[in-house]
């Protein structure tokens, strides 16, 4: 069943189809804040605070519209509610570091993990607008359109967002271990 | 159109229309600098995509259940009518509890002034006695014992400023890497005010082993230390710096400013 079928369901007061969209989204989004704040426990109140707004803003759900797209906006907002209640300004909020790669022995598993842990690195030292724009288009494989919508832009802004994110991305990243 | 990386970077994100896309394959086809190009966008691309999902704990989903079913229970009216029943009920016994609370705190005080003085008798005797095995184990020659010192003292609750001092030397002189390691250890346990991170800094500047640099790096990191970053200027910049040491204090860096 798609996402907005499930989504339609919950907006009718059938619960349970919300556990499906849980199972499907729960580490994607975990994953999203994850890579924004680099705080696991934090991320994991913020994907319980996106699932407990899902089901109270239910009714405000257009069941014609992209349900990824609309949980993503509450994504946004559950974060931006966080630093702003704690008043924490998002840039400073963000611990760049220690995320640990399941471990492996082959060398080729090292080697990609040592290249997994290099490219974080780098995303995590991009501008936040950057980051975000590439974890939604390239990581999340969205549209521009899409994620535009999401952030309250327009096609030609994120167009722009994503083309400055790669740039900067290629500045830190090393060029040697994507090719 | 002039082709360039935004353009091949929209065509890799599917952004371009029919058109524009064969003009792309059209200029692909003649240059190789272009191919080269998009080789690394698209291995680059590759690599953010195949980024490893980290797994977040099982508390997540049990907690997402836990809201779920109290949603669930919330929505049916059998729900609803249990929900006002038990605020009824809440009120009556939160009032019995505060009275029973009351009457129960009224006991304790008496007897809570007696029991702090004994409980802080009991910490300072104990004090006492582990600071006097320690200076015993300290003055020896052993290493071993020196380390156990140190460990003697990670075992109090809380430390006085006379064990932090000695700490605190420790990591400026004792001659065993080992020691200082411990004492590095120990000291960040007790303290992390603006004393204790100025001392581990004049520490990392005079430190030369690079185990302990990195361990002085870490624990600088882990107070928050922002007043370190000359010192780690100066490490960067000396030649004799061995380079795992300059990556870290590199990443204390990026961390702490």
């Amino acid at each position: 069943m798609s996402d907005e079928k499930l989504m339609s369901l919950v907006k009718k007061g059938k619960l349970d189809a919300l556990s499906d969209l849980f199972d499907r989204y729960h580490v994607k989004l975990y994953n999203f804040f994850l890579r924004l704040t680099h705080d696991a426990s934090l991320s994991e109140d913020l994907v319980q605070n996106v699932f407990e707004r899902i089901i109270k803003y239910r009714e405000s759900y257009r069941g014609d519209a992209s349900f990824k797209a609309w949980m993503y906006q509450i994504a946004r907002n559950v974060r931006t509610d966080h630093y702003r209640l704690n008043r924490i300004k998002i840039d400073d909020a963000v611990k760049p570091g220690q995320l640990n790669l399941t471990s492996g022995t082959h060398h080729e598993e090292m080697e990609k993990m040592e290249r997994s842990k290099e490219l974080e690195q780098a995303i995590m030292k991009l501008k936040p607008e950057y980051r975000e724009v590439l974890l939604l288009g390239w990581f999340e494989k969205m549209s521009y359109a899409e994620v535009g919508e999401i952030m309250g832009l327009s096609v030609s802004n994120v167009k722009v967002r994503i083309h400055r994110a790669i740039k900067q991305l290629r500045r830190q990243y090393n060029k040697t271990s994507c090719i | 159109m002039n082709i360039g990386e935004e353009i091949l970077i929209d065509y890799l994100s599917g952004e371009l229309d029919a058109g524009q896309r064969l003009e792309v394959e059209k200029a692909l086809e003649q240059s190789e600098s272009l191919r080269t190009e998009l080789a690394f966008l698209k291995a680059l691309r590759g690599d953010i995509e195949e980024l490893p999902p980290y797994q977040p704990s099982s508390q997540l989903e049990a907690g997402f259940k836990v809201m779920l079913e109290k949603e669930k229970q919330g929505l049916s009216p059998h729900g609803e009518a249990k929900v006002v029943q038990f605020k009824k009920w809440r009120r009556r016994i939160i009032s019995v509890a505060a009275i029973l609370v009351i009457g129960i705190l009224t006991g304790l005080l008496i007897q809570n002034n007696r029991m702090q003085r004994n409980q802080i008798a009991a910490i300072q005797a104990e004090l006492e006695a582990t600071r006097e095995q320690m200076n015993t184990l300290l003055s020896d020659n052993s290493t071993a014992k020196r380390i156990q010192a140190v460990n003697m003292s990670m075992e109090l609750p809380k430390a006085d400023q006379e064990i932090i001092d000695r700490l605190v030397e420790l990591i400026h002189k004792d001659e065993s890497a080992n020691v200082r390691l411990t004492a590095i250890e120990a000291l960040i346990q007790f303290d992390q005010g603006p004393n204790i991170q100025r001392a581990l800094t004049s520490a990392l500047r005079m430190e030369t082993k690079p185990v302990v640099q990195i361990a002085l790096i870490h624990a600088l990191i882990k107070i928050k230390a922002e007043g370190v970053l000359p010192v780690l200027d100066e490490l960067i910049e000396k030649e004799e710096t061995f380079d795992k040491v300059k990556d870290e204090a590199r990443l204390a860096e990026f961390k702490l400013s």
